[in-house]
């Protein structure tokens, strides 16, 4: 019977762990998880600082080739025109003035046409061999390695890359232009010789307008109506992996270190061949630039500085207070009241406490300046701004007196807590206030100071409003700058590294999850764990009987 | 009860995943994840009952609609003027324009976000402090050329003598991007009744040959101040007046293509201009946007700075307001070094669906020199702000009245033209905004004695290394 006394849970408790886990889950894991995948990849904000587009390598070096099929192109392009102006002025007679005046004007029309059309005449050979649909998409490069630069060849094929292909797009200018021409030549043929002049001129506006026509409606056709594409530029991303490579793309200059480097030669299907230099990137790269990187450091031990300069205070103003307003033995008029002043500097924003304090500290004219210099403490003003110690005592200053209304209500609350008895029994026993302050009052609200220690640990570590506010990562070379300024500056600001101020996030989360749990460890309360071993055992003592 | 509650709880975080993961889909590249995810983020801190500032006025009635991006109320502004002179543009376009201030980079991080996620931004506006990073560095695939657009920029731009820095700065490629209204470049504004009484004359001729206008160097300047130290004043309110003038004076950007840091002698000049001015006590130490700082162009009775550099700009948004008595007394001369500073470019999204009308604003503020063009309005205080400023058609400028009370009815614009020549934007780089702020509170070190040159200008790089991952 006694068992069933001591173990005495619900049938349907365990219905409230699936909850509870779920929130874990989402609300605590997946973040943190998320993060820290990010900090292992390159992930940038911009996204091409470190990617190199190979543009310049899939675009074929061919301008000679390029440049002799163009020549022919047009050679061929203006003896076909020719061959049709020779049709069209085959009835004309260059001896007859009316037919010569004619000729001339439409002449001048055709070299003026065929100007034009021969700018527009620009192809790219490749893009005869590379369909459009080709480029698209995934390329898998069989690519040849010479891994440690030894010669030793080795053939991959599984590099996968997703391209964005940009194209211009030109109208075969042979095909629409003239041929409006042509119909227009012909009706004016047909039409015979009286609105000749009108005609000419309306023939020729309408041929222009029908070219510019067709110059709006190329924007609004699609590619098949088109002849040649022109090859403008390829993209190569690589497909999103867990671990991210960079890519070099010529950047690497003779005498450059390429033993981190993969030399990687690529095979265009033109038969051309191109060299890349792939950089593997190293699994904690981000998270060791981010621990040597002279600004976390800094940040990290300004972070700590400034807050136990402000703790320390904080704490013991607000034990000071609890004190005397849990006082059983005096009453403090008005305590009400004053706990709710001493609460009010936590209800400040950060924003408003930034601008008081600049203007109480400004250089050359603010409040404690004026002061100083007025009673003549100091002969001149001083840039408190501008001085690593003062700045960090500021910012301490503002934290402290943000908080310690704040700790304190938490610590009278603890403390009202308490059963009378004890006092009582302390009282009996001649305890006069301090004693009993340190020997009754505190042990007893030990799971309080915990619960504030850890709290205060943490927000300080995190310490982020005030120092950005007031002073910002650059102030005095960095004298305030905490550990959640430096991923601001790193990653959402300046290069948008995400991928680095993710790992000095996680960094931070490791930091400030060891810290607390020493502190829990140091502030556990033993005998509660004592007897909860005892209460173990006995429970097995029992069921063994 | 106890099952019942259970079972609730367990559904409502089921959906709560479900819900989760329809934002994000798993096969998507971590980029635009990323991207999707921040976005999420972007959009909490631009809500609009959130700690940004953010306004959305709306102009036009119609059913197209055009969304425009800007830092003030500035660009909103010429819209309306224009809807106001174009009723039809009025009927057809509604234009609805996001504010976000340029404060602690909110306005930078907000349109990123809009442009990286795909949002809705038709039209967008760019500081000269950030606009390399929208016209030629990390943003610039997002904004269309002009010819795109189907303006006629090449003609336009020669016929209205667009100042070239303007086009230096705003093309991607050769292509422009990207084209500012005003011009800014700066010029020496100082205190007429000071110069007087130490000078003898507040002449803007005579004060350019006292100060060596033009000349490239700072001798002459250095004589004047002495001069003006003997008489009790200071020549400038702090260092950072002359930085604006050495930085973008430089002839050489922050970082090469290969992304090393290079100092340009004319902005390494600065840390001895800085000493100087400590040293020799020639100003009041006063930085800038600060209380001290306004305090100095007013009319305290401690106020007894000389000069201070800057475009029209400055005059007409900054001084003017903190002036007080002093209005009148001021004058306008070239300064010894040629600088520009500050500007708006405007930008257009290369994905808007609005070309046609989104097209036609940017013309007409960029690009028409007509009388009724938003640049001669501009120029002519005709927006009914009260302020002239300088624009960047030469063409406007040239048919433009500078006439300005503010200056004792000087005609400024006559000195700040030959301003806009020293403009070039070849010196900038995409990050400069940042690795100036390191750049200055180096300065200020050695200024100050607390650091000898070298160790300063090691702080300098060491820091830009850290915090770039160059």
């Amino acid at each position: 019977m006694r068992n069933k006394k001591l173990v005495n849970y619900s049938k349907y408790g365990y219905l409230f762990s699936i909850p509870f886990i779920l929130t874990f889950l989402i609300f605590t894991m997946y973040p943190i998880i998320y993060t820290l995948i990010i900090g292992y990849t390159d992930l940038q904000g911009n996204g091409k600082t470190d990617w190199h587009t190979i543009t310049t390598v899939i675009q074929p070096k061919t301008a000679d080739a390029q440049d002799a099929f163009e020549e022919k192109a047009i050679s061929e392009f203006k003896k076909n025109r020719e061959k049709d102006y020779k049709n069209e002025t085959k009835g004309l007679d260059s001896k007859n003035p009316d037919d010569a005046a004619k000729l001339k004007e439409m002449r001048a029309e055709f070299d003026s046409l065929l100007k034009e059309q021969t700018k527009q005449v620009q192809f790219e050979k490749e893009s005869e061999s590379i369909a459009s649909d080709k480029l698209e998409g995934e390329w898998r490069f069989k690519a040849t390695f010479d891994k440690n630069g030894d010669g030793q060849i080795v053939e991959k094929e599984d590099f996968i890359y997703e391209s964005s292909v940009s194209w211009v797009y030109l109208a075969d200018p042979t095909k629409y232009a003239f041929k409006e021409l042509d119909k227009y030549r012909a009706e004016y043929l047909a039409s015979g010789d009286e609105d000749e002049e009108e005609e000419d001129v309306e023939a020729d506006a309408d041929a222009e307008a029908d070219a510019e026509a067709e110059e709006e409606e190329e924007a609004g056709v699609s590619s098949e109506d088109y002849d040649y594409a022109r090859l403008v530029s390829v993209s190569l991303h690589k497909k999103s992996n867990f671990f991210v490579r960079y890519e070099y793309n010529g950047t690497v200059k003779p005498g450059d270190d390429t033993s981190d480097k993969d030399v990687m030669t690529v095979k265009l299907s033109t038969g051309e061949e191109v060299t890349v230099y792939v950089q593997k990137i190293k699994l904690f790269e981000n998270f060791t630039w981010v621990l040597t990187n002279a600004k976390f450091q800094q940040s990290f031990k300004n972070t700590v500085i400034i807050w136990i300069i402000n703790f320390i205070p904080q704490l013991g103003f607000a034990l000071l207070f609890t004190a005397w307003f849990t006082d059983r033995r005096s009453k403090v008029k008005g305590s009400g009241l004053f706990k709710i002043l001493f609460y009010m500097p936590n209800i400040i924003t950060a924003a408003t406490l930034a601008i008081l304090f600049n203007v109480l500290f400004g250089f050359p004219k603010g409040a404690v300046n004026d002061l100083l210099v007025g009673t003549g403490i100091m002969k001149e003003a001083y840039r408190f701004n501008d001085h690593e110690w003062a700045l960090k005592i500021i910012v301490a200053f503002v934290q402290f007196y943000q908080w310690y209304g704040y700790t304190m209500v938490n610590l009278i609350a603890g403390v009202i807590g308490i059963s009378p008895e004890i006092f009582e029994a302390a009282e009996i026993d001649g305890a006069n206030r301090a004693q009993t302050f340190f020997r009754v009052t505190i042990p007893c609200i030990r799971q309080i100071l915990l619960f504030v220690l850890v709290t205060s640990l943490i927000g300080g570590l995190n310490m982020f409003d005030v120092p950005e506010l007031y002073a910002g990562v650059k102030q005095a070379n960095g004298a305030v700058m905490t550990l959640n300024m430096f991923v601001r500056m790193v990653g959402l600001s300046g290069r948008y590294l995400y991928n680095k101020a993710a790992a000095a996030s996680v960094i931070m989360f490791v930091i400030i999850v060891a810290l607390s749990a020493v502190v829990f460890y140091i502030l556990r309360d033993k005998d509660e764990a004592k007897l909860k071993k005892l209460r173990k055992q006995e429970l097995k003592a029992l069921k063994a009987m | 009860m106890k099952k019942v509650i259970a079972s609730v709880l367990s559904v409502a975080m089921v959906a709560a995943i479900a819900a989760g993961c329809n934002k994000t889909d798993p096969t998507d590249t971590q980029a635009s994840q990323a991207s999707g995810e921040s976005q999420q983020g972007g959009g909490d801190e631009t809500d609009p009952s959130g700690e940004t500032e953010e306004t959305q006025p709306q102009y036009g009635s119609g059913s197209e609609v055009i969304n425009l991006w800007s830092f003030t109320n500035e660009i909103p502004n010429m819209v309306a003027k224009y809807i106001e002179l174009n009723p039809e543009f009025g009927q057809k376009y509604t234009v609805k324009c996001t504010i976000v201030a340029t404060d602690g980079g909110a306005y930078q991080q907000a349109i990123d976000q809009a442009l990286a996620g795909g949002a809705d931004v038709d039209m967008y506006a760019a500081e000269a402090a950030f606009v390399l990073k929208y016209a030629q560095g990390d943003m610039a695939e997002y904004a269309a050329t002009y010819k795109d657009l189907g303006i006629d920029v090449d003609t336009k731009v020669a016929e209205a003598e667009i100042a070239p820095y303007t086009i230096d700065i705003g093309s991607r490629d050769g292509e422009i991007v990207a084209l500012g209204y005003q011009a800014t470049g700066g010029a020496m504004i100082y205190r007429a009744s000071i110069a007087k009484d130490v000078f003898g004359t507040d002449d803007p001729d005579k004060i350019e040959e006292i100060v060596g206008a033009g000349s490239g160097n700072w001798d002459k300047f250095w004589d004047a101040a002495a001069q003006l130290k003997a008489k009790g004043y200071k020549v400038v309110a702090g260092g950072d007046d002359m930085w604006n003038v050495c930085e973008k004076a430089a002839s050489k950007a922050w970082l090469d293509k290969d992304n090393n840091i290079v100092i340009a002698p004319e902005r390494e000049a600065y840390f001895d201009i800085y000493k100087k001015l400590i040293d020799d006590d020639l100003s009041k130490d006063t930085g800038s946007w600060n209380e001290a700082w306004y305090a100095e162009m007013g009319a305290g009775a401690e106020a007894n700075t000389f000069c201070f550099f800057g475009p029209a700009w400055l005059i007409n948004y900054v001084m003017a307001g903190q002036a007080g008595d002093t209005v009148g007394d001021w004058r306008v001369c070239t300064p010894p070094v040629g600088f520009f500073w500050g500007g708006t470019w405007v930008l257009a999204n290369k994905d808007t669906d609005q070309a046609e009308g989104v097209a036609e604003i940017i013309e007409w503020i960029t690009l028409d020199t007509s009388e009724t063009g938003l640049q001669y309005l501009w120029a002519n205080d005709k927006m009914g702000n009260g302020a002239k400023d300088t624009v960047a058609s030469a063409v406007v400028m040239g048919k433009s009245d500078g006439t300005l009370d503010f200056c004792g009815g000087q005609n400024v614009f006559e000195k700040f033209i030959p301003g806009n020549a020293n403009a070039t934007g070849k010196a900038m780089t995409q990050y400069d905004e940042d690795i100036n702020g390191f750049f200055k509170d180096a300065a200020s070190k050695y200024a100050h004695g607390e650091l000898d040159k070298d160790a300063a200008i090691q702080q300098f790089k060491d820091n830009v290394t850290s915090a770039f991952a160059l």
